[in-house]
């Protein structure tokens, strides 16, 4: 499924490969995010081949930041812990590098914008590709910041994910929405991890814009923390993100390292469960 | 006639763009759920910084609250020490809560009220503009949450207690180096949560669109002030203008009217803590390279993968690892000029003020008179010592008695004498 540079099949892409077959067997994504060195990279390994035997369909890497402003503090300290150990840029690619290794499942890497700024955007874009990325989430760029990069991104088939939040309105939207590509992060709270019913309200709401616009799946995150309320989002959706619960039980185990993957696993698993018909 | 003057330097400003950048640095390098209130914000203020019932009432508690113009005093004492007969004191010390972060605090948070908002939150590293915010809010019938740094908390502890007297809360932040920047981490994600009421009052020329420029706009009085005051009584332009840098805003209020006047000469004071050679420093605009952090893009202090890097500064207000967007570009096209003082020397130029002007400096302003010793030498050596010359004196020391006290308090003026 490897695409060379010059093809330019309609699906060059994993993610739209996944989305593809997904939507084919009538079935929903579930994308689980870990931050990459957290809390060592021996373990952060272990971590995420634990979800995805979990049942993980894409997965989603952190790239520590100093100063994660998008972030609660369960992925605040996760940030930290890595940057504790020193986990750098080399590192998180290793990881990539490893799992592209034994796995075709799409690899997402989330990172604040100055990190990639100091590489340099394009030069990121291109080694990001080469070991095997599909998408960059980008908390702290948006549509308008995001525009003059997108070009490089999309010239060695790499993915930058848009957002929608619950406070995007439709003008808004529609400009986000026709650049869309990959599949579109659906922010189902402002700010604090969420309330049921503020989730199916949003959810709801951001749905129907953005089936007006585009095709593009769309995937809910931020505050989706068990399984019945994975359930309950892709009602509307495509698939769910979860981060904050998996790195919550990351921290709640750090004198038990040995249990953790199977623990991550079983959790994956349960989300797992919980979308599959 | 003085005012239209004014009026056009600062209009001619062609910064910021439409989409908020000063030359390359500047922006909105924020999470897509700021963008809506960001851009609420910007039609407000855009709306309101014309009307006329707003800028009336704000000019009325300018004048009758806040105390303001303030004096442009000549510091004949202190001018014959340093060999510079011609220094003037802009005295933003003596606003209404003690410095100039109430002339940006009060703007805005009448904006806020303007808006509809019922709440202000606001970050705080020295306290000041913790306080001044907790001042507008109290005056305006707002409720108010200050975010500040527990390590800022223990050394400026005066102003915690101020605000919490003036029935703000204050919510410690224990993550990162528990200082400014992570305070601003912490205001930013609390916005981000509960942005529908609540504004959010960025206390410098820091922060994405449009707060730079808004928070130099609402600065921009103290320059407005000198460039009447002194052509008053010098006849013409100031030759050199001196104010210290964190973020920026008291720089940037005193600089902007006479940006595109090219003869005055801008000068920045970062804070060199215990030497540049180190990472024991603040000073962002000559030591870091280009990046992000809170929204925009400016010099800032970072690592080789663009972590955010610690800070060091005496002086907590300037304990920052970024300067303004808009001071980025003053610094990269080389219209004004960025140095530093350590914190020894900012530490001797607050007792040198005392015993010849009987002023007690904030640390903060104790930084750009220390940069006189050397302007003063310079002015010499190409004979130009009756240059006029004005510092901002952007806020009083009585915040800092304690860490005044650590670093030996009057033994150590009395030493010096």
């Amino acid at each position: 499924m490897q695409t060379s540079k010059n093809e330019r099949a309609p699906m060059n892409n994993r993610l739209d490969e996944l989305f593809f077959q997904l939507q084919a067997r009538g079935r929903k994504a579930l994308a689980v995010f870990l931050m990459g060195g957290d809390p060592d990279l021996e373990t952060s390994l272990k971590l995420l081949r634990a979800s995805l035997e979990g049942g993980a369909d894409i997965v989603e890497i952190g790239v520590p930041f100093s100063d994660p402003l998008a972030d609660g503090p369960v992925i605040q300290k996760a940030s930290q812990r890595a940057r504790v150990n020193q986990t750098t840029l080399a590192d998180i690619f290793s990881l990539v590098r490893e799992l592209r290794k034994e796995h075709d499942t799409p690899i997402v890497l989330l990172s604040y914008w100055n990190p990639i700024y100091q590489y340099g955007p394009e030069q990121f874009f291109q080694q990001a590709k080469k070991i095997g990325v599909d998408g960059l989430v980008i908390p702290d760029l948006p549509y308008e910041e995001k525009r003059p990069f997108r070009p490089a991104a999309e010239a060695c088939g790499l993915v930058l994910i848009d957002f929608m939040t619950p406070l995007t309105g439709e003008e808004r939207a529609q400009k986000i929405l026709q650049q869309a590509a990959g599949f579109i992060y659906c922010v189902t709270v402002s700010g604090v991890t969420g309330v049921r019913d503020q989730l199916a309200e949003t959810l709801e709401k951001s749905a129907a814009i953005v089936r007006n616009v585009t095709r593009v799946p769309l995937l809910a995150g931020f505050g989706i923390s068990s399984p019945a309320q994975a359930r309950q989002a892709v009602q509307w959706t495509e698939g769910v993100i979860v981060g904050s619960a998996l790195v919550q039980e990351v921290e709640n185990h750090l004198e038990q390292l040995d249990a953790l993957p199977e623990r991550i696993r079983e959790q994956v698993r349960g989300f797992r469960r919980a979308l599959d018909p | 006639m003085v005012l239209s003057k004014e009026k056009k330097a600062l209009d001619l400003s062609p910064y910021p763009d439409g989409n908020g950048y000063y030359g390359m640095f500047g922006g909105r390098v924020v999470p897509e759920t700021l963008m809506p209130a960001l851009e609420e914000l910007e039609q407000a203020y855009t709306h309101f910084r014309n009307d006329q019932p707003f800028q009336t009432e704000l000019q009325v508690y300018l004048e009758h609250y806040v105390g303001r113009p303030t004096p442009l005093y000549q510091a004949t004492r202190l001018g014959e020490t340093l060999g510079l007969p011609r220094l003037y004191l802009k005295r933003e010390d003596l606003n209404h809560t003690g410095s100039h972060k109430m002339n940006n605090a009060l703007g805005q948070a009448l904006l806020a009220k303007y808006m509809g908002k019922q709440r202000l939150i606001a970050e705080t590293g020295a306290g000041q503009h913790g306080v001044a915010v907790a001042t507008a809010a109290a005056l305006l019938g707002l409720t108010c949450t200050v975010f500040m740094g527990e390590e800022d908390m223990s050394r400026q502890e005066p102003n915690v207690l101020r605000m919490q007297l003036l029935q703000a809360e204050v919510r410690p932040v224990h993550s990162g180096s528990k200082t400014l920047k992570d305070a601003t981490n912490e205001a930013l994600r609390e916005w981000i949560a509960v942005l529908e009421h609540t504004h959010y009052v960025i206390g410098s020329v820091v922060g994405p669109h449009p707060y730079p420029r808004m928070v130099r706009d609402f600065q921009s009085i103290i320059g407005q002030e000198v460039s009447s005051q002194v052509r008053e009584r010098e006849g013409g332009l100031p030759s050199y203008l001196v104010a210290c840098i964190g973020g920026g805003s008291n720089a940037l209020g005193l600089f902007a009217p006479f940006v595109q006047e090219k003869e005055v000469q801008l000068i920045g004071v970062e804070a060199g803590g215990r030497g540049l050679e180190g990472n024991q420093h603040a000073a962002s605009l000559q030591r870091g390279r280009p990046g992000v952090l809170h929204g925009a893009l400016s010099y800032l202090l970072q690592d080789q993968e663009g972590q955010v890097a610690p800070v060091h500064s005496i002086s907590a207000g300037l304990d920052y690892p970024g300067g303004g967007p808009e001071h980025s570009h003053l610094k990269m096209s080389k219209r004004a000029r960025y140095v530093s003082v350590t914190d020894a020397e900012a530490l001797e130029a607050f007792h040198l003020l005392a015993g010849k002007e009987g002023i007690l400096p904030a640390l903060e302003s104790a930084h750009a008179l220390a940069y006189l010793h050397p302007l003063a030498a310079e002015l010499k050596f190409a004979g130009r010592q009756e240059e006029v010359v004005v510092l901002n004196l952007s806020g009083r020391g009585d915040k800092d008695l304690s860490v005044l006290l650590q670093h030996g308090g009057a033994g150590r003026a009395n030493e010096q004498k």
